[in-house]
């Protein structure tokens, strides 16, 4: 409630009403994965590699199924045989076989965690008895943790069906180096050279894990005739239909998914881990099944968001003009292939004019788990470098680090990272606004320092479909897919409501199942605003003009002389002129016309546009421990238009607040066997509520001309900023740069040391 | 000929390096297609990673007409999480 | 391997329920009286997901054994509402949109309420270490604090004789 409110251009759009599912949320009513329960429904439980890397020569599941409660027990041979395929998911594209793997290990297991067996028994006591009766006959393998490991000479092969992709010639040798990318432009070495100024410093990130609050978990329920229901939670029902689909050799319409309300995702539920499992268990048992990871499971086996080692040579002109920029890094994939290599090249530069660039990435798989997305995935990891080399250009230039951006600002018109043109795009406005804010010039107290950085990510349409209708009293249904994770049933009904000029409150939403509604992407990628509040928005346009038509018929006029306007027709010409029929009134005779009615608008919108953000950070720094602490934030974002601003601001805040937890505190732990030391909240250290300040927002509206009410996705960009924001501050703080995160007590302490 | 402008990874990957190409197609159809027999594979990563811009604008119906002048552009896609 | 039989009083209601010696008091809440409110979010009393009030004390009920719930009271989210009336914190999470995914927020509000109880009158800084024992991952926090803050000057003004109340 921190920003003012939108000027009064639309009734609806702009203000903050509560949220539809919000009584649900605040009393325990809602249902979330592990609420649901299906009659006669059975528990499972998966057995976890031990080791990190392993050949599973045998596995013995004899005990287990002996067990008294135990009704089946899967192994990876359970799964049938799926090529390596690249397929369309909606989330980019996947390989259905690495992801048939990651939920079920086969030949080898690839981390600790790794899924080897699973069992479904009449209690989830009995059915982690039966794991421990499961006899798996492991070769150890000796395993690589670390890019420096994986890529040493001699260092053990993880896949040998992965071939560094990318490089001019095929290699012949199977490698850990899965892959490279490279976008290159002009001739970068030549710009350095003639540069007045050039920086150059290498950094590093860790991966960190999404950390949703609810753990992963479904209940499946197989049929006899192969016709299956799946209830989860998830970031897309679809997805996860499609998925457990193309895994397991069913029918994409004989799988129903019921989406449950989702406890978080960020990037982590767009990829299945449990639904093949529970599908096999349910097939067997001929019961329906539940599992649900723990937080231990989660932290072994879900996520994380890669971490990335980078190394910038960055140049400027003695005006600050940016010259020309390499940038080379190198991602930890974990098990599979698929880190977001592409988007972290794409996004490392993507917020400046760079008119020479060469920016080289390399993927590498490692004995950990395989990687997925999180928020903006990718694009951190290469920003914060980049963000820091252009505060010690302006250091170096004596420049202001907003000006020295103003000066380097994409604009619309300049070519973005699809190479085309960029539309109504607000970094320069950000700027602007992060100049004039007052934290910009605020004094510093003793021990601390400011940072600012700023950050952009592309967006995404993709496919939605939504169906509305009008009930005969006049209240209106829309039907998605597209999973609420954060209020976006709300921002549907208010994007409906002011387009068909009713109160918010006579429009409901209902996230529906796969069988009851067209194919929606995803909620990922920061589109369900965008582009299912396009369908929306489409679908309640046909609906008036079917309204329309409707008051003419009834007023005998023609439909061009009929207004629709406060929700209601209104005639304009005719015998009938100056005559209104409400919603209601209308939607009450449908007997009288072919029934109710309704619209269903499928969309694939293109024309999303990119998002950027400029974040102040001000840390303060105990120099007799080195513990970092922030005390002030800013967060500035050109977020389209806010539908509904607190949402918006809680992106932004959320947001922030995990780019701070990857900046000071999050990393995982692993001892010499390869396992995963702090897999729980206590040891992995996300921030908690008396970590963190205030976050302020400040909302810029640079209106996406390609959207009805002007959105730009706005969920992802608030990630990106906060990792460079904090370690320049820090730095500032410290008074010597700090490169490699997390800025963790015992690192800042020697860095301090060193300086002295 | 409609010119087909390639970024990484598919100049590398499917055409030895090269950034563009010029493919005679009445529609993004028919280019693909002709594409996938230069170099087989083509179709399927463009089906399954590939944003597709005709003339400066993003495309995702690939019965859009092409003509003589049209410029395709062919760039990995970005979903995000 | 005989169940116990527990009797204990939940959200004002006398109640039984059987549980294995292992069960925690949050599986009973959730298996045995369908009480799902309260969520398991690690299982290890790190993510305040699970909590409830146990005789007048804030508890992560993954943490208590369930047969020690024996003769004692048990307040959960199921519980913080009056019937259909919504308690001062859950109309204040709801105004200042305090949720996203809304899986922490049970805990949050039970949290919430027992801060409020045992201090009416929290600084910023007391709100945020009362609450650092529960994890939100969506919102960074601003917007909770500002709620619980919020729901506090409302029962104050609740709590003040109808003479002295100022109209909002």
């Amino acid at each position: 409630m921190n920003a003012p409110e939108n000027p009064s251009r639309f009734r609806i759009v702009g203000t903050r009403p509560v949220r539809p599912d919000g009584i649900d949320k605040v009393t325990g009513k809602a249902i979330y994965s592990p609420d649901f329960a299906a009659p006669g429904m059975i528990h499972g439980a998966i057995l976890r590699s031990p080791h990190a890397h392993a050949r599973i020569r045998g596995i013995n599941t004899r005990k287990a199924e002996a067990l008294p409660g135990v009704k089946a027990v899967i192994t990876g041979r359970d799964f049938p045989t799926v090529e390596s395929l690249e397929v369309s998911l909606g989330e980019g594209s996947g390989n259905i076989l690495h992801t048939s793997r990651n939920c079920m290990a086969l030949e080898k297991a690839l981390y600790h965690g790794h899924a080897v067996a699973a069992v479904a028994a009449t209690s989830e006591a009995i059915a982690r008895a039966a794991l421990a009766l499961i006899e798996v006959d492991y070769e150890v393998l000796p395993h690589v943790i670390t890019v420096a490991e994986a890529q040493a000479p001699g260092a053990p092969i993880i896949h040998d069906t992965v071939f560094t992709s990318g490089l001019d010639e095929t290699p012949i040798t199977p490698s850990n180096t899965s892959s490279r990318f490279v976008i290159a432009d002009g001739d970068p070495d030549a710009a350095l050279a003639a540069s007045a100024v050039v920086v150059e410093a290498s950094f590093s990130t860790q991966p960190v894990h999404q950390c949703y609050i609810e753990p992963h978990g479904c209940v499946a329920s197989f049929n006899a005739d192969g016709q299956a229901q799946i209830w989860a939670s998830s970031q897309g029902a679809f997805m996860i239909r499609d998925l457990t689909a193309s895994i397991l050799g069913l029918r994409q319409a004989d799988i129903r998914v019921t989406p449950l309300e989702i406890g978080g995702g960020f990037g982590g539920k767009t990829t299945v881990y449990l639904e093949p499992v529970a599908m096999l268990l349910s097939r067997k048992a001929g019961r329906p099944v539940r599992i649900m990871m723990t937080r231990d499971e989660v932290f072994r086996a879900s996520g994380p968001a890669p971490g990335t080692e980078a190394t910038v040579r960055i140049g400027a002109a003695a005006d600050g003009t940016l010259t020309g920029a390499i940038i080379e890094f190198t991602s930890r994939g974990g098990a599979f292939p698929g880190a977001d290599v592409h988007p972290s090249a794409m996004h490392a530069l993507a917020h400046y004019r760079v008119p020479a660039r060469r920016v080289t990435g390399w993927e590498v798989v490692t004995n950990t788990a395989s990687t997925a997305a999180y928020r903006a995935p990718g694009a951190p990891q290469t920003v914060f470098p980049v963000e820091c080399c252009m505060d010690e250009l302006a250091t170096r230039l004596g420049m202001d680090p907003i000006e020295l951006r103003l000066k380097n600002a994409v604009r619309p018109g300049d070519k973005g990272l699809n190479h085309l043109p960029l539309g109504a795009v607000g970094f320069v406005e950000c700027l602007e606004a992060a100049k004039a804010h007052p934290h910009y010039t605020a004094p510093l107290g003793p021990n601390q320092g400011r940072g600012i950085a700023g950050g952009s990510w592309a967006n995404y349409g993709g496919p939605s479909t939504v169906e509305l209708s009008v009930a005969d009293d006049g209240s209106v249904l829309v039907v998605t897919g597209s999973p609420d994770i954060g209020g976006s049933r709300a921002s549907m009904a208010m994007m409906a409501a002011e387009t068909l000029g009713l109160p918010y409150e006579a429009v409901r939403v209902t996230i529906a199942d796969t069988s009851s509604i067209g194919v929606s992407m995803a909620t990922a990628g920061s589109r369900t605003t965008f582009a299912t509040g396009r369908a929306v928005v489409d679908a309640a346009k046909e609906v008036i003009a079917a309204l329309r038509d409707r008051a003419a018929n009834i007023w005998g006029a023609a439909p061009s002389g009929v207004e629709w306007r406060d929700g209601a027709a209104h005639c304009l010409t005719g015998d009938n002129a100056g005559q209104s029929l409400s919603i209601a009134q209308i939607a009450g005779r449908a007997g009288q016309f072919s029934g109710q009615v309704s619209s269903v608008v499928s969309v694939t919108s293109p024309d999303y546009l990119p998002g950027f953000a400029v974040h102040i950070c001000d840390t303060e720094l105990d120099p007799e421990t080195g513990h970092l602490r922030v005390v002030r934030y800013t967060a500035v974002q050109d977020v389209g238009r806010a539908i509904h601003p607190d949402y918006v601001e809680g992106q932004l805040q959320g947001g922030s607040a995990q780019g701070i937890g990857w900046a000071l505190s999050e990393a995982y732990s692993f001892n010499s066997a390869g396992e995963v030391e702090n897999a729980g909240f206590l040891d992995y250290r996300m921030p908690v509520c008396s970590d963190l300040p205030m976050i302020d927002t400040v909302m810029v509206e640079v209106p996406n001309p390609g959207h009805p009410y002007g959105v730009k996705g706005v969920g992802e960009v608030p990630i990106v900023p906060p990792l460079a924001a904090v370690a320049i501050a820090a730095s500032h703080a410290a008074g010597v740069p700090l490169r490699h995160l997390p800025l963790s007590p015992d690192k800042v302490y020697a860095a301090l040391q060193s300086r002295n | 000929m409609a010119r087909v402008v390639l970024t990484p990874p598919f100049g590398t990957r499917f055409f030895g390096g090269r950034d563009h190409l010029d493919i005679d197609a009445g529609n993004v159809f028919a280019l693909v297609r002709a594409l996938d027999g230069l170099a087989p594979g083509f179709a399927d990563e463009a089906g399954s990673r590939a944003a597709i811009a005709v003339n400066g604008t993003a495309i995702t119906a690939w019965d859009t007409r092409l003509n003589a002048d049209s410029e395709v552009l062919f760039v990995l896609r970005i979903a995000g999480g | 391997m005989s169940k116990i039989l527990v009797s204990a009083t939940v959200n004002g209601d006398a109640q039984q329920f059987l549980c294995e010696p292992g069960d925690s008091l949050l599986d009973a809440l959730r298996t045995q009286l369908q009480l799902t409110g309260a969520k398991e979010g690690c299982g290890s009393g790190d993510c305040g997901a699970c909590t409830v009030i146990l005789d007048g004390r804030m508890v992560c009920s993954c943490l208590v054994f369930a047969a020690e719930a024996e003769g004692r009271i048990v307040a959960t989210i199921e519980g913080v509402a009056d019937g259909s009336v919504l308690h001062p914190v859950q109309t204040k999470f709801l105004e200042h949109a305090a949720l996203q995914c809304g899986f922490c927020t049970p805990g949050f509000i039970v949290a919430a309420k027992a801060l409020l109880e045992h201090n009416p009158d929290p600084t910023e800084s007391e709100v945020r270490y009362w609450l650092a024992g529960n994890l939100c991952r969506c919102t960074g926090y601003d917007k909770i604090v500002r709620a619980v803050m919020d729901a506090g000057a409302q029962l104050r003004q609740e709590q003040r004789p109808a003479s002295e109340r100022t109209t909002a």
